[in-house]
């Protein structure tokens, strides 16, 4: 039986119309668009992706398809993967909800090495934000927060408290930029409402839905310009490596590590709270030298979503990390934003002069 | 005192004394075997965190040259001529190019015990001037490693603490002239110091061969350089560290991947080729480590044999472990069994004499003895 999800569109130009289409004739209906990053060339994507699903090339598009059961009912769940001829990056469209996307492609995406979903840097939410609502008539109708960074107490307003939940209202723009200077929050989610284009949100993984309206709009307007902002950075991530050659007969050690910069520094007295943060979030320091005084560390970090290992060294101020054993980027990318969102908000990221 | 001694002990008592000495045996016997597991325990820990001091200065020294563009000196290996367990230096460092190779000996310490450690230092540079032995040609040996002929060596004396009087003194003792380096680790970036130790005030030792080696030390090493935790383990890495290190790395790296048995080849592309830690080892020192890796995996049922093809290096193995994703427990689970196989002969040995200790206890209630009067 086909579904209501099913698209049957074989170009982008298609499926969007085709996709406003179905928003229209269902209310409750959503489109989703999802961009991930990845360091697999677009073949082996590919036959990691054949495990989890039932693929069919489409088009410009491969159909994923794949059921998942809950509550004694039967769940069908079509994805469109899609190439961004841009940046390569693999983009995936469904008008399934984000539960059957979470109980279907989430799965492997967080089992796969080298694959991950992009994501939107706190400062990169906010350029982002700024340059959506330059838009006429667009408005900020609501977000999601959380507060990021070691002492949470950014903010004017009794410091030291995490807070997240979610707001929404007419002035949600003046609350985000008020709660932002009082209580240090972040936004990990933005809503919006642009008058006869529709209504859409997104999260700093990645995530675009239309809930009504303009799907060129989003994809366009919306989607292009944060691949255009955050793809860089997974580019970078992407580039860094540890490798052995061999020239006339030597192994030689060929490296480009990742140099963090992070200007809240992390002291010898913040380590036991790091290495729980780091537990925390499925990364296990297997083997690590913590020396009193400023915070000497170095060891092995493995990523517990995917077997992954990193190796670390940092003085506090500055971090390296380098892959270990051909682990994959997403490794060193969800490492940089436990920093970002654990530690400091401000840490930055590029390769290390070596 | 022996497990038979003990066991005819047993037979003899009677009903009721044999129920006591029961009795207390299961009270105790779990607390001992506790107390000695945790005394084992402790002890592995010790020795695996001697060994990451260890390793974290030899990265030191690996951060200094691993292939920098300013000089052709780089970072080869570790312990060269290994399998002469007492000729074995830490590093090699080499310009292939110029055919130098650099010896460099790790020493905790040369403030304390130095004309010891000087003395050992001057027996193993001895040994390679000398070109070796009967059992291994040093130069034969540093050709094959570096795929061409070495004309000239300098040995080296690294530390964190080198107090040069003190070396001087010994040098001159010892009779002996060397290249000190003063390792320092600032954590994110590194540092090597270097000055040369002369056997006599007019001996005409200049320190490194060649100037470019000395300039690229004073002007980029003792400047600092960005420094990275390379090397997990070296040949001579404790056995406790190299079976926790590569049967981690094993699971999370090579069985987490779907792969269910490993072979000497998987092994060697994980250590050899993937990564830094057995880099321009030569083969037999390679299938000599992997046959101790198994041994040892295998004794502490760490390491089983899946697929036996009759030969070590074909074998099919898997590590034993329960846990895959979870770092924490699977690191616990190796130490533990570690542990567990190390206290295998102190248990057995302190389970006898908790016996014996109990049976005295137990005989002698009821008439007086002389343990009656001994304060338990």
């Amino acid at each position: 039986m086909a579904s209501e999800n099913e698209l049957s569109a074989s170009t982008l130009d298609d499926l969007l119309p085709e996709a406003k289409a179905r928003l229209d004739e269902d209310e409750r209906g959503r489109f989703r668009i999802i961009c991930l990053s990845t360091g697999l060339i677009w073949e082996k994507l590919l036959e990691i992706t054949r495990g989890y699903f039932d693929i069919t090339e489409q088009g410009d598009f491969y159909q994923l398809y794949t059921t998942h059961k809950r509550h004694n009912k039967k769940f069908h769940v079509y994805l469109y993967l899609y190439q961004h001829p841009g940046t390569e990056s693999p983009i995936i469209f469904t008008l399934n909800s984000y539960d059957d996307f979470r109980r279907s492609a989430h799965r492997m995406i967080k089992k796969t090495e080298d694959l991950y979903t992009l994501w939107i840097r706190p400062g990169e939410t906010s350029e982002l934000r700024e340059r959506i609502l330059d838009k006429e008539g667009i408005r900020l109708t609501g977000f999601d927060y959380d507060t990021f960074g070691k002492e949470e107490h950014k903010g004017e307003r009794r410091p030291g408290y995490k807070r997240s939940g979610s707001h929404d209202s007419e002035d949600a723009e003046h609350v985000l930029e008020e709660w932002k200077m009082e209580y240090g929050i972040a936004p990990t989610q933005l809503r919006f409402d642009l008058p006869s284009k529709g209504q859409f949100h997104f999260s700093n993984d990645g995530e675009f839905v239309l809930t009504e309206g303009d799907t060129h709009f989003l994809y366009e307007e919306v989607v292009e310009l944060a691949l255009e902002k955050s793809h860089p950075l997974s580019e970078t991530v992407q580039s860094s490596e540890l490798k052995v050659s061999t020239q006339e007969g030597i192994d030689e050690i060929e490296e480009r590590p990742l140099e963090m910069k992070i200007p809240d520094s992390l002291d010898y007295e913040d380590v036991d709270n790091l290495v729980s943060a780091m537990k925390q979030d499925d990364f296990y320091p297997y083997s690590y030298q913590a020396a009193p005084g400023s915070l000497l560390l170095s060891g092995r970090i493995m990523d517990e979503q995917n077997g992954g290992m990193i190796s670390v060294a940092t003085d506090g101020e500055t971090m390296t990390i380098l892959p270990r054993y051909e682990s994959g980027f997403d490794s060193l990318i969800r490492f940089y934003r436990f920093i970002v969102e654990q530690v400091d908000p401000k840490t930055s990221i590029q390769i290390a002069e070596v | 005192m022996n497990e038979d001694r003990v066991e005819s002990r047993i037979e003899t008592l009677t009903e009721e004394k044999r129920q006591r000495f029961e009795d207390r045996l299961s009270e105790r016997e779990p607390e001992l075997r506790e107390e000695i597991f945790e005394r084992h325990q402790d002890d592995i820990t010790n020795q695996l965190l001697d060994d990451k001091s260890e390793l974290n200065n030899f990265n030191v020294i690996v951060s200094g040259f691993r292939n920098r563009s300013e000089t052709g000196y780089r970072y080869i290996r570790t312990e060269p001529f290994i399998h002469k367990n007492k000729r074995n230096v830490d590093i090699l460092i080499a310009h292939p190019e110029a055919g130098v190779a650099v010896l460099v000996e790790y020493e905790r310490t040369l403030a304390s015990g130095t004309d010891e450690k000087l003395e050992k230092f001057k027996r193993r540079k001895e040994f390679v001037e000398g070109g070796g032995d009967d059992d291994l040609d040093t130069n034969e040996y540093l050709a094959n490693v570096l795929s061409t002929n070495v004309d000239a060596i300098d040995y080296v004396i690294s530390s964190q603490h080198t107090p040069q009087d003190r070396l001087k003194a010994a040098g001159e003792r010892k009779e002996l002239s060397f290249c000190v380096w003063d390792l320092a680790d600032h954590g994110v970036r590194c540092s090597i110091y270097y000055f040369p130790i002369k056997e006599h005030k007019t001996a005409p030792f200049k320190g490194h061969t060649e100037d470019e080696l000395e300039t690229y030390i004073i002007d980029t090493l003792a400047n600092r350089v960005p420094k990275q935790d390379y090397l997990a383990f070296t040949f001579s890495s404790s056995k406790y560290l190299k079976l926790k290190h590569m049967a981690f790395v094993l699971v999370t790296r090579y069985h987490s991947k779907g792969n269910e048995t490993f072979t000497y080849e998987d092994w060697e592309n994980l250590f050899a080729k993937q990564d830094v830690e057995l880099n321009n080892y030569l083969d037999q020192e390679k299938q000599t480590l992997y046959q101790n890796f198994i041994s040892y995996g295998k004794e502490c049922n760490v390491v089983v044999l899946e697929e036996d093809r009759g030969d070590l290096l074909k074998d099919g193995y898997r590590i034993k472990s329960s846990a895959t994703s979870d770092g924490e427990k699977l690191e616990a689970e190796l130490e533990e069994k570690m542990a567990k196989d190390r206290m295998g002969d102190d248990l057995k040995e302190e389970l006898l004499k908790l016996k014996w200790d109990l049976l005295e206890d137990v005989q002698s209630t009821g008439e007086t003895t002389i343990s009656d009067f001994v304060d338990r």
